[in-house]
C-alpha cells in the first residue's frame, strides 16, 4: 500500500481519454457555432429595422406609420417599414395587406411595387419591403394598406442621395488587414524599444 | 396571446458580428478558466465562470434581443438597454476576474508574443490604473451618462446608426472603468481604502437620481423622436418617459446601493480584503509567463486526418488512391468522348464545363481546406501502371532536365494557350489536351523510373505543389524518434507489397508539401504506422531555413523560385484577362494593331505579365532590398529567398477567382449531364434544364469571401516576407529595410487583386442570360 502523499491522484488513462473526448465534443460544438456565425457574417442582412419615421397618418380605421432606412436615404438598398395599428385600440394589425410603391419623380422610369411583409422586418410589429432603387433624385413612396372597409393610400416624397461609393461598403473587408498590420508594427516597435526583447527574441516567433 | 407581446417575442435582430465577438470571447475565457482551475480550483471557482458568461449574456441581451428593435419605439425599453450595458454587464464581467483567464485562453503564440509584450508596457499599465482611479472613473461615467441623455445628442443616436453604436460603446467603456474599483477584480491590488467607495457610490447614485427625477417629473417629452413615434400598447410618450425615468431611478439606485451595503458590511465585519491573495498576482503572472519553460513539453499530438474514424480507415486502405482515381478516370473518359463527339459549344459540353468550372474550383478549395487532394485523385497516373507493364521503365530521367524549368515553360505555355485558343469554349481542343496528358504520363512513366512525369513535367502537378505550400495539412512523420530508430526506410524504398515514395521524398526529412502528390504510398509502406496527414501552420515552409529533403534549400533553387513567381503572376494575369477593362483594352489593341499583328496581342500580354513583369518587379524589389539593407547576400539570392513569400497572395487570388466561377455556375453541369445521358440513350436523367447552365449574378457574400481570401493572402505573404527578412540579419533596422520593398510589392499586388475582383468578370463556360 502506498503511503498517502497529499497529492491529487493521477488521472487514469480511461478518465483522461474521457476528458479528451468531452473537450473534443465541446470544441466541435463551439467550432460549429463559430463557423455558422462566421458564415452569416459574409451575408448582408436584408431585414428592415425601422429607421427614421417618415409619416404617421390615419387611413380609415387604421393608423399607419412609415419608417425608412438608411438615414439619409440613398440610392441602392432602401427599406420601408410600415406599422399598421387599429386606430381605436392601438393594437397592431400584423396581417394587413400592405403594398409599397416607389416611383421616380424627376425622370421617366418604371415604378417599383413591393409587398411589405412581417418576415422581412426585424421588429415584428412592422411589415417591411426592401427596394433596390437605381438612381438618386426625388422619389414618391406610396403605401396601400388594404382595408376591405375603407381602402386608402398615403404617400410621401423623399430625396435620395447618390449611392455610397462601393469602397465604403467594402471598407471593413479591405481595411481590417491594415489594422492587423498596424498592430503588428506597433508590437515590433514596442519589442525593439524594450530592453528585454531584442531581435533574438523576435526570431523565436 | 397579446399581439404586441407576441411581436416582442419574435423580434430578434441579426447581429452576427456581435455574436461572433461574444462567442470568441466566451471561448477564450472558458479555455483559460479550465486551465487555471486545474491548478487552483479554489480561486477559479465556478462562480467566476458563471459571472463572466452572465456578463457576456447581458451584453447580448441588450444589443441582440428584442430590446434593440423596440428601443426606437419606447424610451423605457431604451432605458432598460442602457441599464443592462451600464449597471449589469460591467460588474458581472469584472466578477469573472477576466484578466488571467482571457490571457491564458489565448493560443500560446499570441499570449507569449503578442499579449505579454503589450501588457509589459509601463505607460499602458499606468494609463489603465489612472483611468480606473475613482477620481477619474466617476466623472467619466457621470459625464457619459449626462452627455448622452442631452436631447440633441440622444436624438442623433436615435437617427444615425453610427452614433447609436458610439453611444453604446461609450456607456459600456465608462461603466467598465466605473465598476472596476468597486469590484476590484483579481489581480488588481488595493490602492486605497475600501471606505472611499462609500462616497464614490453615493455620488454615482446621486447623479443618477437627479437625472432620473428630471425625466420622471418632466412636463414635456424630452426627445421628439418618441413624441412622433407610433404608440405601442397605448402608452403615451409622456408616460413612457416617466416609466423610463422610474426605471433609471429605482433599479439604478439598487445597483449602486447594493454594493454599497455589501462593502460597508464587509468593512465593518473586517472581511474586506485579503492582501495576501492579491499579492499573489505578480507570482501568478510570472508563472503564466514562464509556464511553458518550466513545464516539460507535453506530447500534444497534432490533428491527424488518418485518425478520423471512417475517413482515416479509408485512407489507410492500400487501394484508397485507386478508389479515388477510378471515378475520376470515368469522368475524364466521358469528358473526352463528349469533347470529341458532342456539341462544340462550351456550356453544352462536358469538356467545356467540368474542367473549366468545377474541377478548377474544387481543386483550389481542396488545396485551401486540406492539401494536394487533386493529385491524390489524379486520373492521368492510372494508365502509367499499364505503361510500366508494356514499356521498360528502366531509364533515369536526364540529369539536365532534373529541375522545374521544363515545367515552368509548360505552365506559361498552358496559360497562354488557354487564352489564345479560348479553351473554355473549345471542347474538342480540351479533349485533345486530356488525351495528350494521358499519353505523356503513359510514355514518360513507362520509359523512366519513378514518377518523373509528376515531378518534372506535369503543369497541374506543379500548380498543386506550389499552392499546397500554404495548405493546412501535410504528409509527415508522427514521431521523429521512431524514424531515427528505423533502418529499413520502407517509406522510400518500399516493401514487397507497397512501393515507396516514387518522388524520392524521404518522409522524416520532408518539411513541406512541395513535390508531394499525397499518394500515401509512404503511409501504406511504413511498418511502424508512423506517417500521418498532420495539421501544420499554413505557409511555414516558405520561411523555413531547413533543407527540403530532395529539394535542398529553397533559397538555392532558382527554378523553384521562378515556378512560384510565374504562378503568382499568372493568378493575376489569368483573372485580369477576364475582366471587362482588360478585355476591352486588349480588343482595342488588336484593332489598332491591324489584322496581321493582332495575333501577337495575347502572346504579348502573357509575355508581359508572366515573364517581363515578374523580372522587372521582383528584380527591382530584390535590388532595393539588397541596396537598402546593405546585406551581404547577392541580389539573386535575395530574389530567390523572397519569391516564396508571394505564394500566399498568389494562391488567394487563384482561390478567389476559381471559387467565383464555381459558386456562380456550380449547377451548370446538370443540364450538360442530362444532355450527355440523353445522347447515350439513357433517358433517366430527363430533359436538360438549360436554365441551370446560365450563370447567376454574384451574391454579396461571394465578393466578401473573395476579398477575405485576398486579405488572408496579404497577411500571410507579409508575414512570410517579414520572417525571411528577419532570419539572416541580426539588426532590426536592417531587417526592416530589407523587408520594405517586398512589402510594397505585396501591397501593390493586393490592391491590383482588389481592383480585379471589383470589375465585371466574363462568365466563361456558361450561357449568357439570367
Amino acid at each position: 500500500m502506498h503511503p498517502p502523499t497529499g497529492n491529487k491522484p493521477r488521472m487514469t488513462r480511461i478518465a483522461r481519454m474521457k476528458k479528451i473526448r468531452v473537450i473534443r465534443v465541446i470544441r466541435a460544438i463551439c467550432g460549429s457555432c463559430f463557423f455558422l456565425v462566421a458564415l452569416s457574417l459574409l451575408c448582408t442582412s436584408a431585414r428592415g429595422d425601422g429607421g427614421a419615421l417618415r409619416l404617421s397618418q390615419r387611413i380609415g380605421g387604421r393608423m399607419v406609420s412609415v419608417f425608412t432606412s438608411p438615414t439619409p436615404l440613398r440610392a441602392g438598398r432602401v427599406d420601408v417599414s410600415v406599422y399598421v395599428q387599429d386606430a381605436a385600440s392601438a393594437d397592431p394589425i400584423g396581417r394587413a395587406e400592405v403594398f409599397v410603391t416607389a416611383a421616380p419623380l424627376d425622370r421617366h422610369g418604371e415604378s417599383i411595387r413591393r409587398r411589405a411583409t412581417v418576415d422581412q422586418a426585424t421588429n415584428k410589429l412592422f411589415q417591411a419591403a426592401e427596394f433596390d432603387l437605381p438612381e438618386a433624385g426625388r422619389w414618391r413612396f406610396s403605401i396601400e394598406a388594404d382595408d376591405p372597409r375603407q381602402p386608402g393610400t398615403l404617400s410621401f416624397e423623399a430625396d435620395l442621395a447618390g449611392p455610397p461609393p462601393r469602397w465604403r461598403a467594402l471598407a471593413p473587408w479591405i481595411g481590417w488587414p491594415w489594422l492587423v498590420i498596424a498592430a503588428f508594427i506597433s508590437r515590433q516597435f514596442l519589442l525593439h524599444h524594450s530592453s528585454n526583447f531584442r531581435l533574438k527574441r523576435l526570431r523565436k516567433l | 396571446m397579446n399581439p404586441t407581446f407576441e411581436a416582442v417575442l419574435r423580434s430578434w435582430p441579426s447581429e452576427p458580428w456581435l455574436s461572433a465577438a461574444l462567442l470568441a470571447t466566451a471561448g477564450v475565457y472558458l479555455r483559460g478558466w479550465l486551465a487555471l482551475r486545474g491548478r487552483d480550483p479554489e480561486r477559479w471557482h465556478a462562480g467566476r465562470l458563471a459571472a463572466f458568461m452572465a456578463g457576456l449574456g447581458t451584453i447580448f441581451l441588450a444589443l441582440a434581443s428584442p430590446i434593440e428593435p423596440f428601443s426606437g419605439l419606447l424610451l423605457q425599453v431604451h432605458m432598460l438597454q442602457h441599464l443592462l450595458l451600464m449597471m449589469a454587464a460591467p460588474p458581472l464581467i469584472w466578477l469573472g476576474a477576466p484578466f488571467f483567464p482571457l490571457l491564458r485562453g489565448l493560443p500560446a503564440v499570441v499570449r507569449r508574443d503578442w499579449a505579454a509584450p503589450v501588457l509589459r508596457v509601463r505607460w499602458l499599465r499606468r494609463g489603465f490604473e489612472r483611468l480606473t482611479h475613482p477620481c477619474v472613473a466617476l466623472p467619466l461615467f457621470a459625464g457619459a451618462t449626462w452627455l448622452w441623455h442631452a436631447p440633441a445628442v440622444y436624438e442623433a443616436a436615435l437617427e444615425r446608426d453610427a452614433w447609436h453604436y458610439l453611444q453604446h460603446a461609450c456607456f459600456l467603456a465608462t461603466a467598465l472603468l466605473f465598476w472596476h474599483p468597486v469590484v476590484r477584480p483579481y489581480p488588481s491590488r488595493p490602492r486605497w481604502s475600501r471606505w472611499l467607495l462609500v462616497p464614490y457610490l453615493i455620488a454615482a447614485d446621486l447623479q443618477n437620481t437627479v437625472l432620473a427625477a428630471l425625466l420622471t417629473f418632466s412636463g414635456h417629452v424630452w426627445y421628439p423622436h418618441y413624441a412622433e413615434a407610433p404608440r405601442v400598447a397605448g402608452v403615451s410618450a409622456l408616460a413612457d418617459q416617466a416609466a423610463g425615468g422610474a426605471l433609471m431611478w429605482a433599479p439604478g439606485s439598487l445597483a449602486y446601493l447594493g454594493p454599497l451595503f455589501a462593502i460597508g458590511l464587509a468593512q465593518l465585519c473586517g472581511t474586506g480584503e485579503r492582501r495576501g491573495k492579491a499579492s499573489d498576482a505578480p507570482r501568478q503572472a510570472r508563472r503564466l509567463q514562464g509556464e511553458r519553460a518550466a513545464r516539460p513539453k507535453r506530447g500534444a499530438a497534432p490533428f491527424d486526418v488518418l485518425r478520423i474514424p471512417l475517413l482515416g480507415r479509408f485512407l489507410r486502405w492500400p487501394r484508397a488512391r485507386i478508389a479515388l482515381q477510378l471515378p475520376m478516370l470515368v469522368v475524364a473518359a466521358a469528358m473526352i468522348y463528349d469533347g470529341l463527339r458532342g456539341p462544340q459549344i462550351g456550356p453544352m459540353n462536358l469538356a467545356g464545363v467540368l474542367p473549366w468550372i468545377h474541377w478548377r474550383g474544387l481543386l483550389v478549395i481542396g488545396l485551401f481546406a486540406a492539401g494536394n487532394v487533386a493529385c491524390m485523385a489524379c486520373p492521368f497516373t492510372v494508365p502509367r501502371r499499364l505503361g510500366r507493364r508494356w514499356l521498360p521503365a528502366a531509364w533515369n530521367w536526364p540529369r539536365r532536365l532534373r529541375s522545374k524549368w521544363l515545367a515552368v515553360s509548360l505552365l506559361a505555355t498552358f496559360f497562354w494557350a488557354y487564352e489564345q485558343f479560348a479553351l473554355w469554349d473549345n471542347p474538342w481542343r480540351t479533349a485533345w489536351i486530356a488525351i495528350a496528358y494521358f499519353a505523356a504520363a503513359f510514355v514518360v512513366d513507362g520509359l523512366f523510373r519513378g514518377a518523373s512525369f509528376c515531378k518534372y513535367l506535369c503543369p497541374i502537378g506543379q500548380f498543386n505543389f506550389v499552392q499546397s505550400l500554404v495548405s493546412p495539412l501535410e504528409v509527415k512523420v508522427r514521431e521523429a524518434e521512431v524514424c531515427a530508430a528505423c533502418h529499413t526506410k520502407e517509406c522510400i524504398r518500399g516493401s514487397p507489397s507497397v512501393p515507396g515514395c516514387e518522388l524520392q521524398l524521404l518522409v522524416p526529412q520532408k518539411s513541406s508539401n512541395m513535390d508531394c502528390t499525397f499518394c500515401l504510398d509512404c503511409v501504406h509502406a511504413c511498418p511502424h504506422a508512423n506517417v500521418g496527414i498532420l495539421a501544420v501552420a499554413p505557409g511555414h515552409a516558405l520561411w523555413s531555413e531547413t533543407p527540403h529533403d530532395s529539394l535542398g534549400r529553397l533559397a538555392g533553387r532558382t527554378d523553384l523560385a521562378a515556378l512560384c513567381v510565374v504562378l503568382v503572376f499568372a493568378a493575376f494575369a489569368n483573372a485580369a484577362g477576364m475582366v471587362a477593362p482588360v478585355v476591352h483594352g486588349l480588343d482595342r489593341l488588336r484593332s489598332a494593331a491591324g489584322p496581321h499583328q493582332a495575333a501577337w496581342v495575347t502572346p504579348g500580354f502573357y509575355l508581359a505579365t508572366l515573364v517581363l513583369g515578374p523580372i522587372v518587379l521582383v528584380g527591382a524589389a530584390a535590388a532595393f532590398s539588397c541596396g537598402l539593407s546593405a546585406g551581404p547576400r547577392a541580389w539573386l539570392h535575395t530574389a530567390r529567398r523572397f519569391a516564396y513569400a508571394l505564394v500566399p497572395l498568389g494562391f488567394s487570388m487563384w482561390l478567389a477567382h476559381y471559387s467565383f466561377h464555381f459558386f456562380t455556375s456550380y449547377d451548370a453541369a446538370l443540364p450538360v449531364i442530362q444532355r450527355f445521358a440523353g445522347d447515350l440513350g439513357l433517358p433517366f436523367a430527363g430533359e436538360p434544364r438549360w436554365v441551370c447552365g446560365c450563370c447567376r449574378p454574384a451574391a454579396d457574400w461571394l465578393l466578401h469571401a473573395e476579398i477575405l481570401a485576398l486579405d488572408f493572402g496579404l497577411l500571410l505573404s507579409l508575414y512570410a516576407s517579414y520572417r525571411i527578412a528577419v532570419s539572416p540579419s541580426q539588426r532590426f533596422w536592417r531587417a526592416v529595410r530589407a523587408l520594405a520593398p517586398w512589402a510594397l510589392l505585396i501591397a501593390l499586388m493586393y490592391f491590383a487583386g482588389i481592383w480585379i475582383l471589383l470589375q465585371p468578370m466574363q462568365m466563361r463556360g456558361t450561357m449568357p442570360g439570367a
